[in-house]
């Protein structure tokens, strides 16, 4: 999987993410987004909603499980989960792991 | 703002954010009640009219938890606990105005037992007889509906439950059924508040049947037949003749030659709609969309009661770009999808169907008799003595609620206060008050009979009677109803011994007919949209009213 790919999968789960939200609240679909940590856009449900859409995808894009919820970046600085564009990195590394 | 209360014994966080993130009507707020409070939520009801309850079967019952775990149940003790549950729901309706109730789905991939899972103790069967036990406790309980949880689950490609949703969220459903969920609770709350789409209009080209029957002529076209395509376009006339069956009309609009189009539906042998089926028809050559604003207009019912299908995109796009109240759904381009598409839509939600529901066809077609009988007649007054209309007043009772109900909600023209009330409010609001009644209005003439059409309702405030509601459904209009229920409701004053009737009149965009009616109806406008009578004098029964109280 490219990194293209794996960008395109967050944007996927963002776009499951949106549908929780309303219109005027609709996350944009950018590399940079500050997803988690602090001044991050998702509560703790829509962050687990969004990882789970993403593993989902991975999944049957290619063909294998990987474990996003297992890491403990749910604090401050959000680690993996800080953007979109760190979210496809982390995908690539599981996937390479 | 249409305030809801989810009750579960899981986490419905993500079901009710899909919930409140529909901006469609009627928007919605959401509050959930405290994960895993499902019997402690029931028995303490919040303020909010709407009550949603979505439990799980392990939830509800323990007995069945303990099925899935092995251990063997005793059914009718599980069966009781299916009963308890019921009971709670019940009354938890007490204090809400719309509890809708999911039925019980399994909340985990579990083969079961296997090829024993329909067996007397299988889980299959046992979930299946907690449902039918369910669904049993709950009949006729006031403002309650079950909603099928089962529909939910085929939403969406891919597994509709999840164990590490389940271990992550606490809710054992993807977010696909969650969504479904939410669309189908939305269009329960449409269907509730009388929101629902009462009209189809359909093309004849390529929708109805296939082909172009001014180029093929009737006898060519695809329509029945030992072919699959003909046969899809039966199929999609069965499914709009269904809609017809319990209220749902059915018009064409069709770029046409009138008479090769009627000579079609009357003669093709494989038609299963013909022109006794249709509300009405505009085959012409005009633009689409006039036709549809014409032939609303004539049926007496507003856009956002109608949903428009069309084969052809460019059509579809005109339409819902002149006529954006008008429901277009995106329309497969297989014929075989055609009846699927249609009978997967949600926008005709029904809370009840009545008598008048299942004859409302027949209605429309004694309308053109009727109108057509006008021309015979010189005047207005000799063409209504003509019609024998009879009007039959009655108290509302267990027997006319219903359709009273449905016409609270769903009528618009002719309303003076357009109050939305369910079954529950109104009862109660006749209940509460001081000298409050509520009358029906069932109308006939020598044409046939119209049903309950009619309903007018008031108070006693001080020495005046008050109107708290007036309404008439459109196929009544114009036929003498409209004072005869002032005359009703006069009489009733001067039989209670008070001094004035009033009406408060609150315009809407729709009730422009209702206002010029009682602009003209003898009654004082003393001040705007307020109308009084003085009850010392009577109001004149209408002469073409022959019977009625």
């Amino acid at each position: 999987m490219d990194r293209a790919t794996a960008l395109d999968i967050v944007y996927q789960a963002i776009d499951v993410v949106n549908g929780l939200r309303s219109e005027t609240e609709q996350l944009a679909k950018t590399p940079d987004l500050l997803l988690a940590g602090e001044g991050g856009a998702l509560d703790s449900l829509a962050l687990v909603t969004l990882i789970l859409a993403v593993e989902s995808r991975v999944s049957t894009l290619a063909g294998a499980e990987i474990g996003l919820l297992d890491d403990s970046d749910f604090g401050e600085d959000a680690g993996g989960l800080r953007s979109p564009a760190a979210l496809a990195d982390l995908i690539l590394e599981r996937l390479a792991a | 703002m249409t305030e809801i209360q989810l009750v579960s014994d899981f986490n419905t966080d993500v079901f009710g954010r899909y919930l409140a993130a529909d901006q469609t009507t009627p928007v919605c707020t959401v509050a959930k009640a405290p994960f895993g409070q499902l019997f402690q939520a029931l028995q303490s009801p919040s303020s909010a009219g709407v009550g949603v309850v979505w439990a799980r079967p392990e939830g509800v019952s323990p007995r069945y938890a303990g099925l899935l775990d092995g251990e063997a149940a005793d059914l009718d003790a599980l069966l009781a606990e299916t009963e308890a549950f019921a009971q709670l729901i019940r009354r938890f309706a007490d204090s809400k105005t719309l509890v809708l109730v999911a039925t019980l789905v399994p909340s985990r991939n579990d083969r079961g037992l296997g090829m024993l899972d329909w067996s007397p103790m299988g889980p299959a069967y046992v979930l299946a007889r907690m449902n039918a036990r369910l669904a049993e406790a709950l009949a006729g309980a006031r403002g309650v509906h079950l909603l099928d949880a089962g529909r939910w689950l085929e939403a969406g490609h891919g597994s509709p439950r999840s164990a590490k949703h389940w271990f992550a969220l606490k809710c054992p459903f993807t977010e696909p059924v969650c969504q479904a969920a939410a669309r189908d609770v939305k269009a329960a709350l449409r269907g509730a508040l009388g929101q629902s789409r009462k009209l189809v209009v359909v093309d004849l080209d390529d929708t109805m049947w296939g082909g172009v029957v001014g180029e093929v002529g009737w006898r060519k076209l695809r329509l029945g037949g030992h072919d699959h395509v003909g046969e899809a376009f039966v199929d999609f006339q069965k499914a709009l003749k269904a809609l017809t069956r319990r209220g749902i009309q059915v018009a064409l609009v069709s770029k046409n030659d009138e008479a090769v189009a009627l000579d079609a539906i009357d003669n093709h042998p494989a038609m299963v709609l013909r022109r006794g089926d249709l509300a009405g028809w505009r085959i012409n050559w005009t633009d689409k969309a006039r036709n549809v604003a014409d032939l609303v207009a004539e049926l007496n019912l507003g856009l956002s009661s109608v949903v428009f299908i069309d084969d052809n995109p460019a059509e579809r796009g005109r339409v819902a770009e002149a006529l954006p109240e008008v429901l277009v759904p995106d329309w497969p381009k297989d014929p075989t999808l055609y009846g699927d598409a249609l009978r997967r839509l949600d926008c005709f939600e029904q809370a009840a169907i009545t008598a008048e529901d299942r004859n409302r066809t027949g209605m429309y077609v004694v309308e053109r008799q009727r109108k057509d009988s006008v021309a015979a007649f010189t005047s207005l007054e000799d063409w209504l003595a003509s019609l024998e209309i009879r009007v039959e007043a009655a108290p509302l009772d267990e027997v006319n609620l219903k359709r009273a109900v449905q016409l609270l909600n769903k009528t618009n023209q002719l309303n003076l206060r357009t109050r939305r009330l369910t079954e529950t409010e109104l009862l109660a609001w006749v209940a509460e008050g001081e000298g409050r009644q509520v009358m029906t209005l069932g109308v006939a003439d020598r044409f046939g009979d119209l049903g309950l059409t009619g309903l007018i309702s008031w108070e006693r405030r001080g020495d005046d009677l008050e109107i708290a509601d007036y309404l008439l459904s459109c196929r009544a209009m114009g036929r003498q109803v409209e004072p005869y229920m002032l005359h009703l409701a006069v009489e009733a004053a001067r039989a209670a011994g008070a001094k004035r009737v009033l009406a408060r009149a609150i315009p809407t965009e729709r009730n422009h007919p209702c206002l010029e009616f009682w602009r003209q109806s003898g009654f004082a406008e003393s001040e705007p949209n307020l109308f009084t009578w003085d009850a010392a004098r009577p109001y004149a029964k209408p002469a073409a009213i022959q019977s009625g109280p």
